[in-house]
């Protein structure tokens, strides 16, 4: 599926769930005057505080008390996991009732999974690619992430790591912006912490 | 121990173990074009600030790494597997994780750690989260990070990787941002690069 959204720089934009390149190739128009100048590095700037806000949760940000998904937020797993939520209080609800348990694994069907348990999970993410529409009210981004999760014993860590690459679509609110559209392209169903209970 | 200072008029105290607490920080909002281009150049000020310590730390530079501090200001702290905290650079200095000793791991006590060696340690920082406070003299950051610990042999690299993720505040000397107060919550002393000769078979 795809979803055409505003334009940017006289080109309509349509970008798709599984090409991050989408983004890339999104051409910003030039802004013309300081404001417009100035008012593109705050939404960069602004968008990178969003994304690392997100991180910040230690399990879904969507928890905090400060939200970074839109209301209508289309959330998308895919990769290793194929699973979509549409709306905050479905995607909240997807969270906190089953903390990633219900996955659907596409290589060999459904799978109950054990979740997160005692551990610690840290979103480490990268650089973005952040390409903002021409009237600064939409914006595309790109970007890898690490996950990863410890669990702890007394003298030593278990650690394991998956990685994985977000196709972000973010509108701007009054509450400044959100994330409207989610595509994780994770390989979160292949962390050996993940395995099920009985693997 | 907090750190006070002011955003959106109110007082800032942040905790040496919630990265939450920088997230929660409501900035003022900027009146003017001048003061909307003071903060976006802060942000990017601050991120250097970081990036530089980062690449100093591989670089194995100290006044590379001490460049991005404040100095005898600094107060650095490490917690989460570790249980350190010194004041100024001389004391940090003879208790940094270079040095190879002084550590204590939280969860088994004193040990002596044989540090990096002839290792290559990578900084990988990411995203990080930034507050500035109303006099733009003040920041505060939170941020995850990577520690990637390479020991190299002639025909393959052993390679390790700890994360953790810091709670900073920045003040600005003359033009500069500098770390002021450093709080890492590290898992580094779980790190198998880290652990003691004995326990490595040495």
């Amino acid at each position: 599926m795809t979803v055409t959204a505003t334009t940017s720089n006289g080109a309509p934009v349509t970008v798709s769930d599984n090409n991050p390149m989408d983004v890339v190739r999104i051409r910003e128009q030039t802004p013309e005057t300081l404001e417009e100048r100035v008012a593109r590095a705050e939404a960069k700037l602004a968008i990178m505080d969003l994304i690392a806000r997100y991180a910040a949760g230690d399990r879904s940000a969507s928890v905090t008390d400060d939200p970074v998904f839109a209301e209508d937020v289309d959330y998308i797993l895919d990769g290793t996991i194929e699973m979509r939520v549409q709306g905050l209080a479905a995607q909240r609800e997807y969270h906190a009732a089953n903390h990633m348990k219900g996955y659907v694994r596409k290589a060999d069907g459904k799978r109950a999974w054990r979740g997160f348990g005692d551990t610690r999970f840290r979103h480490l993410m990268s650089l973005p690619v952040i390409r903002v529409a021409a009237d600064g009210q939409t914006a595309w981004v790109t970007m890898h992430f690490s996950g990863i999760i410890t669990r702890f014993t007394a003298v030593h860590s278990d650690r394991t790591t998956h990685e994985g690459t977000y196709i972000l679509t973010l509108r701007k609110t009054d509450s400044g912006w959100k994330i409207q559209k989610f595509v994780n392209l994770t390989e979160l169903a292949h962390d050996p912490l993940y395995h099920t209970v009985d693997s | 121990m907090t750190v006070a200072d002011t955003a959106n008029g109110r007082p800032i105290s942040l905790s040496e173990t919630d990265p939450m607490d920088v997230v929660r920080i409501q900035e003022k909002e900027p009146a003017t074009l001048e003061e909307r281009v003071a903060r976006v150049e802060a942000r990017l000020s601050i991120i250097d600030t970081i990036a530089n310590y980062a690449t100093g730390v591989q670089a194995g530079d100290p006044e590379g790494v001490w460049g991005s501090f404040a100095n005898e200001d600094l107060d650095y702290i490490l917690g989460g597997t570790i249980d350190m905290r010194a004041k100024g650079r001389a004391e940090v200095t003879d208790k940094s994780p270079g040095k190879s000793r002084g550590y204590i791991r939280v969860a088994d006590g004193k040990r002596t750690f044989r540090g990096f060696g002839d290792t290559n340690f990578r900084h990988m920082m990411m995203l990080p989260v930034i507050r500035i406070s109303d006099d733009v003299q003040t920041a505060w950051v939170t941020m995850h990070f990577a520690g990637v610990i390479t020991r190299f042999t002639t025909v393959h690299s052993d390679k390790t990787t700890h994360d953790g993720t810091y709670i900073l505040t920045l003040r600005k000397y003359g033009d500069d941002w500098k770390i002021q107060k450093f709080v890492n919550l590290t898992e580094l002393a779980h790190d198998p690069h880290y652990y003691t000769l004995e326990e490595q078979g040495a």
